[in-house]
């Protein structure tokens, strides 16, 4: 029994929101879900997200698409350097805002 | 005479009683009839809740299920008659399972509004007066609660209807925990068998046999995880007995990915009628995905294009991982990076493409992401630094010898660790000169 859940979202205040965890397939539709409730900028905390797949990135470049569509921008800020490197290899640096 | 009242009095009590067991019974003999045959689990507790109302005469009634796998112990599945109650219930149901769950036993309230055990809740309607509940028991454990709100004709319920209501409970709880677990073997067959189809559609893609490429040695391997990613490599022949081949990650798993893959393969085939350009086969390959997947699909892609008779090798990347190259000239291990970032992620990417001399003794490694994210107990990725080092001491091998060598210090890694994302690895040797 581990009492930490696999992955978290937390709000911060504003448009800012805490990803914590590990983001892949099991966990990349919660935060689907969440997303989908917004329609105006966002930024996310990345500094907790030990791990992120694939399914992980599929669901911030939706996100981003979406948000895209009505001028609206996501921003990703904190990335710990293993995800940074995720990020880099694919490309994602070059596609998102991240400070 | 007073005996003959006391008679009285006990032929009309063992009469009530007697009525009382022969009611209780037809309930029974009621429910187990309308269940008889039902396998949906909603059915089922739809119809036990009504036969509940029906023979204690109330108003309203709930089956709360307790989820046992689930993060929150608390967390409930609420089924109700009258949909228009769910909200209000579920805050009092709430309540009342987490008393369950501890007390382990039948209760009434006739006065929710003053009564200590429900204090606090938000949100109760006016409409819920009174409740009677009892817990749904499977060896011991508390696997729901049945609950029924408002004696109909303003009465309070009583000692009687808690009996009636326990025994109907004993009767539902294991029909509806039966039903329950023949839904979830059902769904888990219909999930397996989409994981089957996808791991045909995936294995199809993949080559049968090696080609035999003068001046190269070769291995490849492609490893589906349980519920298969999107991994894919091949080899194509060219004009000119030029080689191309692939290695790829369609992001997602299961069907979808697969057919994603499916496309991307028949592209690359007909692409390869074009001309040897790693280059602009990403190119065009990109040109192609922003046209027909949807925009949270993304593909990494590395491709290479050998040229046996010159001992050259072109390769571009599409935000693949980075092969490992082992030179025998500088005898270590490094990264070949290039830019170059995933198909379907923006119009014109600038894709930069690379060319390397085949020199003897030297080994190219390409793999997915499922290598170097593959993890142990300790949550902790293989990662690019104990791939250098395992490609460092196996170089001296065969193509074979090293792509074992490498699954297996994989898998000594990750120990007992469930294999989450397809692994892919191709090896190009170059055959150093025999004695050399």
């Amino acid at each position: 029994m581990s009492a930490k859940p696999v992955f978290e979202f937390v709000h911060l205040g504003e448009n800012k929101f805490s990803l914590s965890g590990r983001l892949d397939a099991s966990t990349a539709e919660q935060l689907e879900a969440e997303l989908n409730k917004f329609s105006s900028a966002i930024t996310l905390e990345l500094s907790k997200l030990n791990y992120i797949s694939s399914a992980g990135l599929g669901v911030l470049l939706a996100a981003q698409q979406r948000l895209s569509e009505v001028s609206a921008d996501l921003t990703i800020i904190s990335l710990q350097p293993q995800v940074r490197h995720v990020f880099e290899v694919v490309g994602f640096d070059k596609i998102f805002n991240l400070e | 005479m007073a005996s003959d009242e006391q008679a009285i009095k006990l032929l009309q009590d063992e009469n009530t009683r007697l009525r009382r067991a022969v009611e209780e019974l037809s309930v029974l003999n009621d429910l187990a009839r309308a269940i008889g045959s039902i396998t949906d689990s909603n059915k089922v507790m739809e119809t036990v809740i009504n036969r509940s109302l029906k023979a204690i005469g109330a108003e309203q009634g709930i089956i709360t299920l307790v989820e046992e796998d689930s993060a929150t112990p608390m967390k409930t599945l609420v089924r109700s008659i009258t949909s228009s109650a769910h909200r209000e219930q579920f805050h009092l149901t709430q309540n009342i399972v987490g008393w369950m769950l501890i007390n382990k036993k039948s209760m009434i309230s006739n006065d929710i509004r003053n009564d200590d055990r429900f204090r606090g809740i938000r949100g109760l309607s006016e409409s819920i007066r009174s409740v009677l509940c009892t817990p749904l028991m499977m060896k011991n454990q508390v696997k729901g609660v049945l609950s029924i709100f408002n004696k109909k004709g303003g009465k309070q319920f009583g000692d009687d209807d808690k009996r009636l209501l326990a025994i109907i409970a004993a009767q539902s709880a294991q029909i509806i925990e039966n039903a329950r677990l023949d839904e979830q073997e059902r769904e888990k067959l219909v999930l397996e068998r989409e994981i089957d189809a996808a791991r045909e559609v995936q294995t199809s893609l993949f080559p049968r046999t090696l080609p035999a490429i003068p001046g190269l040695d070769i291995a490849a391997v492609s490893i589906p995880a349980r519920e298969v990613g999107g991994d894919y490599y091949d080899f194509i022949q060219l004009e000119d007995e030029h080689w191309e081949f692939v290695i790829a990650d369609v992001s997602g798993k299961g069907l979808p990915a697969a057919m994603i893959t499916t496309m991307g393969k028949g592209m690359l085939y007909a692409q390869s009628l074009l001309g040897p350009s790693p280059k602009s086969m990403i190119i065009n390959s990109n040109k192609i995905f922003r046209k027909n997947l949807p925009k949270k699909s993304f593909v990494t892609m590395l491709l290479g294009v050998i040229d046996p008779r010159r001992r050259l090798m072109r390769l571009a990347t599409a935000g693949h991982c980075p092969p490992m190259y082992y030179s025998a000239e500088l005898h270590n291990v490094s990264p070949l990076l290039l830019n170059g970032i995933a198909l379907n992620l923006m119009d014109d990417p600038s894709v930069e493409e690379l060319e390397v001399t085949l020199q003897p003794g030297d080994v190219f490694t390409f793999y997915s992401d499922g290598i170097t994210e593959a993890e142990n107990n300790g949550r902790n990725q293989f990662g690019e630094e104990r791939l250098t080092a395992t490609l460092e001491r196996l170089h001296d091998g065969t193509a074979d010898d090293i792509l074992r060598g490498l699954l297996r210090d994989v898998q000594d890694f990750v120990g007992g660790n469930e294999q989450s994302d397809d692994m892919t690895v191709i090896v190009l040797k170059v055959p150093p000169p025999p004695g050399g």
